[in-house]
């Protein structure tokens, strides 16, 4: 799957690095951020969290989270 | 070792009450020795409750709604105004579609937009404060502004704020009463603000205005249609108990901390870009709001005891905050440590809502004292600590003054 972060809509409310924390987290500005090691090199995330990244892109506050793929 | 984790399923049994009086003496302390007899022990009171007292289990428990559902109420014993509260008594899917509505009103952009008028509040407060010489920090300034700014959102007449304030106090005082008289006050109390809530909805629904409760009573938002009288009053209800009763505990925490440690206070008054670092430090060192229930869905295993579906479980964040193996020497405030995972403002779907007006007010109010107040003293052994701590961190009193000036004193001005 393919994640985007809207980085204009984003203000780091931390829900999706609670929900998902192994695809997720806050960098140093407070802005989410799909962690290195979750990408692989084509710019996908593996499946193998899907639930918890839906759950996370659900739970946005500001909606700044698309799942593609 | 890991072996013994996933069979030490017998937990030690304590008779732990947040609640008490015992925990109100001496919260860390106590929380530290349950974390010491294990990062989740099962207590006796209040008909039986898990009492998670470690950082990972609180964080992975909060986010994990599928196990540990909101739907019974956020709070143990129950809230004396109601278990349904909207959107933090709600699981998804249905807390998102509610949580989105309101979502708009207390993002960050809309937050700052509402900075100037928050700010000539907080400063016009301060001045009388400053005219009057001395004053008590709680009474005067904290439950003041965070109380009139939501009634500003809400569209209520600033006037209620005091009549609305006495009402959730008591209530929340005596959230843990079983004696029949005061149970039915709180049940009173309950009724009342639930008809003002009533009354302030069928009159934006006759006459519309620009505010969130007209968005409330009347914007099409579950399937189409307008919420019930029911959803209007929970949804109201907690969005006065939190916007009058958490931000108010903070600024107090704030400001005591500063009269004891005067090098910090030298310090954000020489650089107030500090400001909203301190700001996050004391909310995570005395939380606004102490712990969080959630009920068991399924029969499952948290911090190496199980669970049975159906069972209670407090989250306790301000034991988490102090977690020494997520905060390194947790009870020093250090502005400069890595607290992106303070649980201060809970965690997971139903992260505080109210975050980025939390933090405005909290920084306008401390900028104001610091610019307006220079010189203000607080009496520290005047100031009294809430018995209340199952609540969250707050002061019932922290009476406070300005020097005063030598002038007024001097002898020789009789003459």
């Amino acid at each position: 799957m393919r994640i985007d972060i809207d980085r204009t809509l984003c203000e780091g409310n931390a829900v999706c690095e609670a929900l998902a924390p192994m695809v997720f987290d806050l960098d140093d500005s407070d802005q989410a951020r799909v962690l290195p090691e979750a990408l692989r090199p084509d710019g996908t995330v593996n499946d193998e969290h899907r639930m918890l990244v839906e759950r996370a892109a659900d739970g946005c506050p500001r909606l700044a989270i698309t799942v593609t793929g | 070792m890991p072996a013994r984790a996933r069979t030490r399923l017998t937990a030690e049994v304590t008779d732990f009450s947040h609640h008490s009086g015992a925990f109100a003496d001496r919260p860390i302390e106590m929380l530290a020795e349950l974390r010491e007899r294990g990062p989740v022990t099962w207590s006796t009171a209040h008909d039986g409750f898990w009492v998670v007292t470690d950082h990972r289990d609180v964080i992975d428990g909060l986010a994990d709604y599928g196990r540990f559902s909101s739907g019974f109420g956020p709070a143990i014993p129950a809230n004396p105004f109601g278990t349904r509260h909207i959107p933090v008594g709600i699981d998804p899917p249905a807390h998102t579609t509610y949580r989105r509505v309101l979502n708009g009103w207390f993002g960050k952009a809309e937050v700052n937009r509402r900075e100037p008028e928050i700010r000539a509040l907080v400063e016009e407060i301060v001045k009388g404060l400053r005219e009057r010489g001395s004053w008590d920090f709680v009474t005067d300034l904290a439950e003041v502004s965070p109380g009139a700014v939501t009634l500003g959102i809400l569209g209520w007449d600033a006037s209620r704020r005091v009549e609305l304030l006495d009402v959730m106090a008591r209530g929340l005082r005596n959230a843990a009463a079983t004696d029949p008289g005061t149970v039915a006050r709180n049940e009173a109390g309950d009724r009342w603000i639930r008809e003002q809530i009533l009354a302030e909805a069928a009159e934006r629904r006759a006459h519309p205005r620009e505010d969130l409760m007209t968005v409330l009573a009347t914007d099409p938002i579950i399937d189409g249609a307008p919420m019930s009288d029911e959803e209007v009053s929970d949804t109201v209800v907690f969005l006065l108990l939190a916007g009058f009763h958490t931000t108010s505990g903070a600024l107090t925490a704030l400001l005591v901390h500063l009269a004891r440690d005067p090098q910090l206070r030298a310090r954000l008054d020489a650089d107030r870009r500090l400001v909203p670092e301190a700001i996050e430090e004391i909310v995570r060192i005395h939380a606004p709001v102490t712990a969080l229930a959630r009920r068991v869905t399924e029969d499952t295993e948290l911090g190496g005891v199980a669970m049975t579906r159906g069972d209670w479980a407090l989250f306790v964040n301000l034991a988490a905050n102090h977690d020494p193996a997520a905060f390194p020497d947790p009870q020093t405030v250090d502005l400069d440590r890595n607290r992106a995972k303070s649980v201060a403002f809970g965690w997971g779907v139903h992260r505080c809502m109210g975050l980025h007006l939390a933090r405005l007010i909290l920084r306008v109010e401390v900028e104001a004292v610091l610019d307006l107040l220079p010189d203000f003293e607080i009496d520290l052994g005047r100031t009294v600590r809430s018995r209340h701590l199952g609540i969250g961190w707050f002061y019932d009193a922290v009476p406070a003054r300005l020097p005063v000036s030598p002038s007024v004193a001097t002898p020789g001005s009789r003459a």
